[in-house]
C-alpha cells in the first residue's frame, strides 16, 4: 500500500513539475519520470507488455523527440499570464473531473464489471487479442506510422530547403553585385565547354 | 489496498493536469506535454477499465494502439511547431492568435 502511495504522490508531483517548470528541457525530463510512473502502474495492473512499451516509448522516444525539437527551436521560457484564466481553467477541470468520477465510480461500475465477465467463458490471451481480433489496429497503426514519418519528414524537408534559400539568397545577391549576371552565365559555359 | 484505485486516482490526477494544461498554458511545447500527460491518463483508463471488466487483453491492445498513436501526434506536433517557431519567431499562442493570414 505504501508502495503505491509513494508511487501516485510522485507521479502528481512530475505532472504538476511538467507544468510549473521554467526551462522546456526540464518540463521534458520531467514528462520523462512521469512516463516511468505510468508505466509502473501499468506493470502493477497485470499489463506488462503495455508497460515496457509506455516504458520504451514514453520514456524513451517521445522525450528523445521532444529534447531534439527544443534543441531545434530554441529554448526560450514564456512567463506570460495563461490564455485562459487560472480560476476558470480550474473550475472547467474540477467539472470534467467530476463528471467523469460520476460516470466511471460505482454502480455504474459495477454493473460493467459484471456484465462482460459471464461472456468470457475462455479467457483470451493479449497476443491472441492483438494479432487476431484487433488485426484492423494493427494495420491501422501501421498505415498511421507511414502517414506520420511522411508528415515529419516532409514538414522537416520544407524547412530545410527554406533554411538553404535563405543562406543562399545573399550569397547570389554578393556575386550579382560583384559581377554583372552575364559574365557569370559566360564563366559557366566556359567550365561546361572544357569540361566536355 | 487494491491496485484499482491507486491507478484511478493515477488517471484523475494525470487526466486533470494535462486538461488544465491544454487550457492554461501558453507555450506550444508545453500544451503538447499537457497532451502527452492526457493520453497517458487514457492509457491507464484502458488498462484499468479492461481489468475491472474482465476482458484485460483487449483493454491492453488498445492501449497498444493509443501509444502508436499518441507517438505520431507527438512527432507531428512537435514538426509543426518548429515549423511554427521558424516561421513567425515564437511559440507563444496568444501571439500566434492574433497572426493576420
Amino acid at each position: 500500500m505504501f508502495a503505491y502511495v509513494a508511487l501516485v504522490t510522485a507521479l502528481m508531483f512530475c505532472a504538476v513539475m511538467v507544468m510549473r517548470a521554467a526551462r522546456l528541457l526540464r518540463a521534458a525530463l520531467w514528462l520523462a519520470i512521469v512516463s516511468l510512473c505510468v508505466s509502473l502502474i501499468l506493470y502493477a495492473l497485470g499489463a506488462p507488455q503495455v508497460a515496457a512499451l509506455e516504458l520504451s516509448i514514453g520514456a524513451g522516444l517521445v522525450t528523445v523527440l521532444i529534447v531534439l525539437a527544443i534543441s531545434i527551436a530554441g529554448d526560450d521560457a514564456l512567463s506570460a499570464p495563461p490564455v485562459v484564466p487560472r480560476w476558470t481553467a480550474l473550475g472547467l477541470t474540477a467539472a470534467a473531473l467530476l463528471a467523469f468520477a460520476a460516470a466511471v465510480l460505482p454502480p455504474a461500475a459495477i454493473d460493467i464489471a459484471q456484465a462482460p465477465a459471464q461472456d468470457s467463458a475462455v479467457p483470451l490471451t493479449f497476443g491472441a487479442v492483438l494479432w487476431q481480433a484487433r488485426l484492423p489496429d494493427i494495420l491501422l497503426q501501421v498505415a498511421l506510422m507511414f502517414v506520420g514519418l511522411l508528415t515529419v519528414l516532409g514538414l522537416l524537408a520544407d524547412s530545410h530547403e527554406s533554411a538553404q534559400a535563405e543562406t543562399h539568397t545573399p550569397a547570389l545577391d554578393i556575386a550579382q553585385e560583384g559581377t554583372p549576371a552575364p559574365l557569370i552565365e559566360d564563366e559557366i559555359e566556359h567550365a561546361e565547354l572544357e569540361a566536355v | 489496498m487494491d491496485v484499482l484505485t491507486p491507478a484511478f486516482v493515477a488517471v484523475l490526477i494525470l487526466v486533470g493536469i494535462g486538461f488544465y494544461g491544454l487550457l492554461a498554458l501558453r507555450n506550444l511545447f508545453k500544451v503538447i506535454m499537457a497532451l502527452q500527460l492526457l493520453v497517458k491518463g487514457a492509457l491507464v483508463a484502458l488498462v484499468m477499465g479492461g481489468t475491472v471488466s474482465g476482458q484485460a487483453a483487449l483493454g491492453q491492445s488498445l492501449a497498444v494502439t493509443v501509444i502508436a498513436a499518441d507517438t505520431m501526434v507527438a512527432a507531428v506536433g512537435l514538426a509543426l511547431a518548429i515549423q511554427v517557431k521558424r516561421r513567425y519567431g515564437t511559440l507563444d499562442l496568444k501571439a500566434l492568435a492574433k497572426l493576420n493570414g
